[in-house]
């Protein structure tokens, strides 16, 4: 007579309920940082090349970098996330002695990948010079071994050390590379750049095995993450494309570079998104803001209440409250994005006649104002997604972003020059219209997805 | 008797749905849906557990060779185990069904019928929860029934509208618990029923379940969704097993401190008197579906009463024994004044107050001996306490623990067989020590009155086979065995009821015959088409 005993056991093991996914979450919003880092950096090297550098080594040298910028961000990001995420739960689990290990057998995974499509790239598609072939491939894995690394650091809670690597290494980048621009030509400006990201690299790892100062064991655990974690994979891979795609479509538009070195570009529009994406440092800081003090503080009394045994209306006035803040703070966001947005259209002639930029842009440049204000938001709002653990509607949401990117820049871009960056903007809106939904969904529904549709101990029940 | 310890937990990676392919005897395979005479409803027990009920279950499979009978054995929810017994040859089909597991299901059913489904659900659901009846029940089925979909996992536990069910399940009984361990009780609750509900139902003539519980809502489900009649035995009381169970489960924590206002605590029922209350419904259908109610012993019938058991479906049919098999044993004439308990040295068996009371007995018969026959190696700290005790009162030359043995052996020279248990059910040592006419002195729980005095209707009157003694009083069970032990003709008495009434009342054959013939009467009853 088998009674109801069994039951009563299994009920007391529900830890799950909550997967803190913290430090996945923070690392998501910090490797915001390295990116606009990254494309201040970048946009005064540039500068720099084109003003110092003979027409042709400037843009061979600018068409490497940003080929190696953007192909290593779309192919690191799934290996980044997922590891990062398998991370996460290490130290949820109170396990970090595997954490060096992981680290490299994450980084043998990304050369062993990267590595044969750099060399194909620069060896076999691109025509270059046996030397520049080369440092290209080692800067373009030096820069996917650095989104690797540094996001591997924030997972652990190690912000200062990040940010300190960063401007060590970005400021050393950036006084070679000037000295080279003025002395050399563009293999010592690559070379040169190549050696700042090596600085990184070594200040990052060095941190890592001071803090944790275990053996080299079971380098590839992290393999069987990307069966759980598989859309997380996806999402990394899906955002970062959408993020490039515009990109993409419009080298292949008829205002595009075909420089001797073969390899594509449109320096109008890259210079464009590039210098767009700068204007949203101000919300990126207000949204770290929001999600360090308010955000996360609602959000762990929303689940830690749960765990205590609230009663149903205590667990829907903290639910509320989420929901109040995400809209409040969502709404603050929007509007002070639109502001500055507004303001930099305005000003953009005067900005851009004092620094002498073809008009040429402008058009472009305001139309990639828009959408970069609407991306941010999308990545805000995604990283609430995954906050509440919804990986799939994260997912669907990246996917959506990337399909109606590349369709709408392409249609734009048969439009006609007036209609450049378009295409972007509104694939930006809509998208933003999509996320804003899937989290209206999440978060007014929070209990039901908590207890139901994410709870990972109701469908573990038989297995 | 608690086999369910032993159940297996171990977790394996069985496919999301709850039924594995059922056993069919070879023979019959190919044959689609072959009708047994009985269909049995057993919970955790047979064929995946040795002794106790499962024991019991193939005695009776194996004593009525000339019907068919398919099992549905119900079991928890990672269960894996290999059977204990083969099948006897007329057991035609077995299928094990897992507790709280459903099938996935289908996703869809539209908006307005989900409403009416799930609305439907909230008034049967409440009332299983305090005084459930055989009518929320048969409510269930049929909304089950209308929605004409394949109901899973999917509808059932993962829509929206299942889940705004528990939330108003929850405002309306428990609003001020911890949602989270209502959550989880309910879905365990509630996961129960479905699988119960969803199972397969073998065609049967006759269902009959040996237990209450979740064995007897699958037995009321047969019976409603049939017509067929229905056949309850219960061994022990189903809800008062649980009770004992759940009052001591940890994880509730009861959060609201011992409150002192009655009013309020009235008001403030638990979790614990949710599962409690659900299975005091699941009790009542079963009785309300049932056309007998049967038990081992009298004991039974007034807490089956207590739980919505009709006095009038009522019945006893004795566990039996194979009386020949001790009723010719020799008595061996030379031997000392001897008394024994036979039992496993456990602490429910109350072995300390049987050596006490030897202590006592010594100082008015010295030269009595005892034995304590049974496996000692369950509980060793206990059987160390025991050895101990015995040291302290110096009884190491009175007092032998035999260990488990042939007890027909030691029979033709004891003279007494004691029971000091705090609780049981209808001791076979009694039976047996009876069957061998040897006078008995036993504590007053389970069938042991019965056993030794007779059932109030027993007629003729056979007398007393021996004395019943109160709990935990070895002065008291000093004093009657002494009195049978010097009384030479109070003993020759009680040897002869003793002997008579396990020949006339606990005899195998008539528990055989008993079911024999239930078994032949509801077969042959027509189906009763009912709602």
């Amino acid at each position: 007579m088998a009674g109801i005993g069994f039951i009563l056991k299994k009920l007391t093991q529900r830890e799950d309920l909550l997967g803190l996914v913290d430090a996945f979450i923070r690392a998501s919003i910090i490797s915001a940082g390295p990116w606009i880092l990254t494309v201040l950096t970048l946009s005064t090297i540039m500068m720099f090349g084109r003003e110092l550098l003979p027409f042709e080594e400037a843009f061979n040298f600018q068409s490497i970098i940003i080929y190696n910028f953007c192909f290593s961000l779309v192919l690191t990001a799934p290996i980044c996330l997922t590891t990062t995420r398998f991370l996460a739960d290490t130290i949820y689990a109170k396990d970090v002695s595997g954490t060096p290990g992981m680290l490299f057998g994450a980084l043998s995974l990304v050369l062993f990948i990267e590595g044969p499509i750099a060399c194909i790239l620069y060896f076999g598609i691109a025509k270059l010079t046996f030397l520049m072939a080369l440092l290209a491939v080692i800067n373009f894995l030096l820069i996917a071994i650095i989104w690797m690394v540094a996001i591997y650091l924030t997972a652990l809670v190690a912000y200062d050390a990040v940010t300190g690597a960063f401007f060590a290494g970005l400021f050393i980048s950036l006084i070679l590379t000037v000295f080279a621009a003025l002395y050399g030509d563009d293999e010592t400006m690559l070379a040169s750049f190549s050696l700042g990201m090596a600085v990184i690299i070594a200040l990052l790892i060095t941190q890592i095995l001071s803090e944790y100062p275990y053996p080299f064991k079971e380098p590839y655990a992290f393999l069987g993450a990307f069966r759980e974690y598989w859309e997380v994979a996806l999402s990394g891979l899906f955002f970062n494309m959408a993020i490039w795609v515009d990109k993409w479509v419009m080298w292949t538009s008829p205002d595009r570079l075909h420089l001797p070195n073969n390899l594509i570009i449109y320096p109008h529009y890259d210079a464009s998104a590039f210098m767009a994406n700068l204007i949203t440092i101000p919300a990126m800081a207000i949204f770290l803001i929001f999600i360090e003090t308010e955000f996360f503080e609602k959000y762990l009394r929303f689940y830690e209440e749960i765990r205590q045994g609230a009663t149903m209306k205590k667990i829907i006035s903290n639910q509320e409250e989420i929901w109040s803040f995400v809209l409040h703070a969502t709404r603050r966001l929007l509007i002070a994005q639109v502001l500055v947005a507004i303001l930099v259209i305005g000003i953009a002639p005067t900005v851009f006649e004092a620094f002498g930029i073809n008009f040429m842009q402008l058009g472009m440049f305001r139309m990639c104002v828009i959408g970069a204000s609407y991306q941010i938001l999308i990545l805000f709002l995604s990283i609430l997604l995954w906050y509440f653990d919804n990986r799939r509607d994260a997912l669907l949401l990246h996917i959506f972003y990337f399909i109606s990117n590349g369709v709408l820049t392409y249609i734009s871009m048969e439009l006609g020059f007036s209609f450049y960056g378009a295409g972007f903007a509104l694939s930006a809106i809509l998208s933003c219209l999509l996320a804003a939904y899937l989290i209206e969904r999440e978060v007014t529904k929070l209990p039901y997805h908590t207890f139901v549709t994410h709870n990972t101990s109701l469908r573990a029940r038989h297995t | 008797m608690s086999p369910e310890a032993a159940i297996p937990a171990e977790k394996n990676k069985s496919p999301q749905n709850g039924v594995k392919q059922p056993w069919v005897r070879k023979e019959l395979a190919g044959i689609a849906a072959p009708e047994a005479d009985i269909c049995l409803f057993l919970e955790g027990t047979y064929p995946y557990i040795s002794g106790g009920v499962s024991g019991w279950t193939h005695d009776l499979i194996k004593s009525h060779p000339h019907l068919t009978f398919t099992l549905i054995s119900l079991v928890p929810p990672h269960f894996v185990g290999e059977r204990k017994y083969d099948l006897p040859p007329n057991v035609i089909a077995q299928q094990d069904v897992k507790i709280q597991s459903l099938e996935v299901g289908d996703r869809y059913l539209s908006e307005k019928k989900k409403k009416a489904f799930f609305e439907g659900l909230e008034r049967p659901f409440l009332h299983l929860q305090s005084k459930g009846n055989l009518d929320d029940l048969k409510a269930i089925i049929s909304l089950m029934k209308e929605t004409g979909v394949e109901l899973g996992e999917e509808i059932l536990i993962h829509s929206e509208d299942a889940w705004k069910l528990i939330v108003r399940m929850y405002s309306a009984s428990l609003g001020n618990a911890s949602f989270l361990d209502f959550y989880w009780t309910w879905i365990g609750l509630i996961g129960g029923l479905y699988s119960i509900l969803l199972g397969p139902l073998p065609k049967a003539k006759v269902y009959h379940s040996f237990c209450t519980g979740y064995a007897g809502l699958y037995l009321a489900r047969a019976a409603v969704e049939t017509g067929r009649p229905a056949l309850v035995t219960e061994h022990g009381i189903y809800t008062n097993e649980r009770r004992i169970e759940i009052v001591s489960t940890e994880w509730i924590k009861e959060r609201q401190s011992i409150n002192l206002n009655i009013e309020k605590r009235r008001k403030e029922r638990g979790l614990k008197d949710l599962w409690m209350d659900t299975f005091s419904s699941y009790s009542r259908i079963t009785y309300q579906a049932a056309e007998l109610i049967i038990t081992l012993h009298e004991g039974n019938q007034p807490l089956q009463i207590i739980d919505g058991a009709d006095p009038k479906k009522l019945r006893i049919i004795p566990n039996g024994i194979d009386i020949e098999a001790f009723a010719n044993l020799p008595r061996d004439p030379s031997h000392p004044p001897t008394v024994a308990l036979i039992g496993r040295v456990v602490p429910i068996k109350d072995i300390k107050t049987f050596i006490r009371a030897i202590g006592y007995l010594k100082q008015s018969i010295p030269d009595v001996q005892a034995l304590i026959m049974g496996p000692n190696e369950e509980d060793i700290g206990y059987f160390e306490e025991c050895k101990e005790l015995v040291k302290s009162l110096d009884l190491e030359h009175v007092i032998t623990f035999t260990g488990k043995v042939n007890v027909r052996d030691y029979f033709p020279r004891i003279d007494i067989v004691a029971l000091t248990s705090i609780s049981e059910s209808q001791p076979l040592s009694i039976l047996e020590a009876g069957a061998a006419g040897i006078p008995c002195v036993a504590t007053s729980v389970g069938a042991c009155s019965e056993l030794i005095f007779g059932r109030k209707q027993e007629n003729p009157p056979l007398g007393a086979g021996g004395r019943i003694v109160p709990l935990a009083n070895p002065l008291e069970i000093a004093k009657e065995m002494t009195t049978l032990l010097l009384d030479k003709h109070l003993w020759t008495k009680c040897s002869e009821a003793m002997r008579k009434r396990m020949k006339t009342y606990y005899n195998q054959a008539l528990q055989t015959q008993a079911y024999g013939q239930l078994y032949e009467q509801l077969m042959h009853e027509a189906t009763v088409w009912q709602g």
